[in-house]
């Protein structure tokens, strides 16, 4: 049989590495800055720019995306081209994929800070963004199955399987979460309102863990693990049955982020049931990456690398089994809104994804620069770092996010809340506020130890040429074996399986709640907001103040005790985007309207400690500066009824006038209070919005 | 490991060999189980008990809380009146402690208001008798942004903090904001001034 000789791109592969590490340090240290800011809210600097609210997204889409995102692309391109035993599509895509992406990332880190955003949590880029995260993704998408296109390896091994369903699902999701309508170029609203775009959002949020941060993973570690043990892989039946189970699972699990909210009780059971169901598809990738090393436990004492690896794995695991417990609806009760989930996520994405990149890189590294790791005695150092970092951050958050669940729902002998005072829930949990950003500043000084010892491997680099392979040509005769073999050998009906496994539980679940008018009972009650409010809505989106505050009142008494009546589905009609929150750093505020005089909210923007002793909120005093912008109202207003919301001609005729009235009586109302006439000023659009929640079922 | 077996299919994954071992017992039991959970929990929690679901569970929850409420040792303020308990004292600490927790982010630390009226002087919005203050407190006054404090503060609370706000008339504030509302007597009723 004749070979063929052909090289590998290596090049761009120690392209995405680097972009992986360094964006990864930025995004580690942007969130040991907001771990700080909530032990002490001083470091929120007064200005708008590093506020948490403002910072938490670029934290997150850093780490997500640039981090996460790079480290993944850099070992699919890796490993990929090898398992398949061809050079990747087209070095031109593979260049235009990594610099787009690059682009997007500095995009991000520009946009974040300014408080454009959409409000969606992990997909909070405006719509010009994400159009080029769809461009760059499908670019991506190209390469990937051209390179499988072109391979000469007949079957596809099952690194590739997980890769083809990131490729596919990731496309979906983006794509249908990101619908929006447009009002400039750096504003948009979400075709979705209220519960709707809350299903979407969750479908989306939860399948970006899916398939942004496991499932491309699980490839790496199927190519990984193996070539780092230097041991074969455990069962191949077991990856079968797993990933298959996993990839149609998963999709159905997004509702467990809405257990006890709005959301129709079926699809609540849905999302638990299913995620129950995830155990065991979950471990199955983690019972095939540790069995790996049957024989071979004695190498972890010597290897850093599969140090690194094991302890993901084993994350992996606590992850994929606390997951399931969370979505429990008893548990969830009590761990929903505090930094229990907080913990859960950093289990995954400290341990599982970060561990298994580290790990990776360190593996690639001397192969990419025909080198030797310059200090394997740093790697180990950056590994215990890193374990104690996550160990520290992880307790704490649970210490934290256990006492105030429990404060909040503690009530005395005589059916009294024992802590009525949202804030003295607070106050308990600055020292484990302390306590975690110190084992997220361990973790990323392991972060750092890394980016130097590979500066230095780099520089002791013998040769960067291309590696070269050879292999026969891929052949041609009828496929044999039993049915799943022959599938491995057919990537197109391979595909259209992944697609239709993961489209069949995005379709049950989100097509009746979009179709289905039961699902939202209507209010008659419940009216569009005002221009104004709508002006004060997108000021309350682009501060980010949803990723501190819940709108959404469970029924739950000591919920109901503390907010007042619990939140219905019909409330939320008018709103693109829903707002309610995934946690509770503050208390919530659908049930906030009417609450407190005008003034409050003056005092309490402007600094809040004058009106609630111990709060941790920053000052947001440039709302009382900055003049309102009512350019846009008109076409915000008219944007809103494309979407459904039954304004009027009139009504969008004299957006701006009606804006500018309720503007001016509240700031009467400020003067005669005491205060300045703030009419023109942002915060009386805010004041507004916040007077205006969870008002309209009062009457 | 003579015991795996492996795949038999030639494969050339960069070296990567597989085993095709059988799936561990213990491993497809948590599948089974947690399908079957699944299989069964909804028609138990869906059908045969819709009183376990979060609005039926609430409903419950508050009745056997408002329970409780009622079962609590019987207040004395139905039995005495309010200016008797006042004038009695006993009161004070209470009433401060509340006031400091509650009012005075609003109120300021000595009664002199600043979001709300001032509480020292002799001009009232809803009235200056222990009974007006009480139900200010109480019910709160929507519209003007005085909360509801009924669901936060227990009886004796309420009555401790209402206590506290009356003694608190005729004192001097630091800085005291004008006064709101109509001008009361000495027990609190409206002058009327035609």
């Amino acid at each position: 049989m004749s070979l063929e000789r052909f090289s590998y791109d290596d090049a761009i592969v120690r392209k995405f590495i680097w972009a992986s590490v360094v964006w990864g340090a930025v995004g580690m240290l942007v969130g040991v800055i907001i771990a700080m800011q909530l032990a002490d809210w001083h470091l929120n600097f007064g200005t708008s720019w590093l506020t948490f609210g403002r910072l938490r997204p670029l934290h997150t889409n850093a780490v997500i995306f640039a981090f996460a995102g790079n480290a993944f692309f850099a070992g699919i391109y890796y490993s990929t081209q090898r398992l398949l035993k061809a050079r990747m599509f087209s070095d031109g895509l593979s260049k235009l994929h990594f610099w787009g992406w690059q682009a997007i990332i500095v995009a991000a880190a520009i946009t974040l800070p300014l408080g454009l955003s959409t409000a969606k949590e992990y997909a909070e880029l405006e719509w010009p963004i994400d159009i080029a995260i769809a461009v760059v993704w499908v670019i991506f998408a190209i390469n990937f199955f051209g390179t499988i296109a072109k391979r000469r390896e007949r079957h596809l091994y099952v690194a590739i399987w997980f890769y083809i369903a990131t490729v596919i699902t990731v496309a979906i999701l983006h794509i249908f979460n990101s619908l929006a309508i447009p009002v400039g170029l750096f504003k948009s609203y979400s075709v979705y309102a209220g519960v709707q775009d809350a299903l979407v959002q969750w479908w989306y949020g939860h399948n970006a863990v899916a398939f942004f941060l496991t499932t491309p993973f699980l490839g790496l570690m199927y190519y990984f693990m193996p070539k780092a043990a230097d041991g074969p892989i455990y069962s191949y039946r077991l990856s079968i049955i797993h990933f298959w189970s996993l990839i149609f699972l998963y999709i159905w699990t997004g509702p467990h982020h809405l257990l006890y909210t709005s959301l129709p009780d079926w699809a609540q059971t849905v999302g638990m049931l299913f995620s129950l169901m995830l155990i065991a598809p979950s471990w199955g990738g983690m019972i095939n990456g540790l069995l790996t090393l049957r024989g071979g436990w004695d190498k972890l004492r010597q290897d850093p690398i599969l140090k690194f690896m094991v302890v993901a794995i084993t994350f992996y695991g606590m992850s994929t089994f606390e997951g399931p417990m969370l979505s429990i609806k008893s548990l969830n009760k009590l761990s929903h809104y505090t930094d229990w989930t907080i913990s859960h996520v950093h289990g995954g994405a400290l341990g599982w994804v970060g561990f298994l990149s580290f790990g990776c890189i360190y593996w690639m590294l001397p192969r990419l620069y025909r080198t030797k790791l310059y200090s394997e005695k740093l790697a180990n150092m950056h590994f215990w770092l890193g374990l104690v970092g996550i160990l520290i951050y992880m307790i704490a958050m649970y210490i934290s996010g256990i006492t105030q669940g429990l404060m909040w729902l503690d009530f005395d002998d005589q059916g009294y809340l024992v802590y009525p005072n949202f804030v003295e829930t607070v106050v308990n949990l600055i020292p484990f506020y302390y306590l975690r950003a110190l084992g997220g500043a361990l973790y990323l000084i392991g972060a750092f130890i890394m980016v130097f010892n590979m500066v230095k491997t780099a520089k002791s680099a013998t040769d960067l040429s291309d590696q070269t392979a050879e292999a026969p040509a891929r052949k041609t005769d009828p496929l044999v074996g039993k049915f799943h073999m022959r599938l491995e050998g057919a990537p197109l009906m391979f595909t259209v399986g992944v697609t239709v496994a993961v489209l069949i539980g995005g379709i049950l679940e989100i097509v009746p709640m979009l179709a289905i008018e039961s699902n939202v009972p209507s209010i008659s009650s419940v009216k569009p907001y005002s221009p104004l409010e709508l002006i004060g809505r997108d000021i309350y989106i682009r501060e980010g103040c949803n990723n501190c505050h819940s709108q959404m009142v469970r029924p739950i008494r000591a919920e109901t005790e503390r907010y007042g009546e619990y939140s219905k589905a019909g409330e939320f009609v008018y709103d693109h985007p829903f707002l309610w929150g995934s946690k509770r750093t503050g208390p919530d505020l659908h049930r906030v309207g009417g609450r407190y005089p005008n003034l409050w909210h003056l005092r309490h923007m402007e600094d809040p400690r004058t009106v609630v002793a111990g709060s941790i909120m920053p000052n947001y005093a440039w709302l009382l500066q900055a003049d309102t912008d009512y350019s846009d109202i008109q076409d915000v207003v008219s944007a809103m009824t494309k979407l459904g919301v039954p304004y009027n001609e009139t009504d969008i005729r004299q957006a701006e006038a009606n804006a500018r009235a309720q503007a001016a009586a509240i700031g009467q109302d400020l003067a005669q209070s005491g205060a300045q006439d703030m009419a023109d000023k942002e915060i009386s659009a805010l004041i507004a919005y916040l007077q205006r929640l969870g008002t309209d079922i009062k009457e | 490991m003579s015991e795996d077996r492996k795949v038999d299919v030639p494969h050339d994954y960069d070296g990567i060999e597989e085993l095709d071992n059988d799936l561990p017992r213990w491993w497809l039991g948590i599948f089974w189980v947690t399908t079957l959970f699944a299989v069964f929990y909804w028609p138990y929690y869906h059908w045969i008990n819709p009183q376990k679901l979060p609005e039926a569970a609430w409903k419950a929850e508050n009745a056997a809380r408002e329970a409780e409420r009622a079962a609590a040792p019987a207040e004395t303020t139905e039995s005495l009146d309010l200016d008797a308990r006042y004038a009695a004292g006993g009161w004070e600490e209470t009433g401060k402690t509340v006031f400091d927790t509650y009012c005075v982010p609003c109120h300021a630390a000595d009664g002199g208001g600043g979001i709300g009226p001032n509480l020292t002087d002799d001009y009232y919005i809803h009235g200056g008798t222990l009974a007006n203050i009480h139900q200010v407190i109480s019910d709160g006054v929507v519209e003007k942004g005085m909360m509801s404090w009924k669901p936060v503060l227990k009886p004796d609370d309420l009555d401790a903090v209402a206590f506290f706000i009356r003694s608190l008339r005729g004192t001097t504030p630091a800085s005291g904001i004008a006064p709101q509302g109509e001008l009361v007597d000495e027990s609190g009723q409206f002058v009327t001034q035609e």
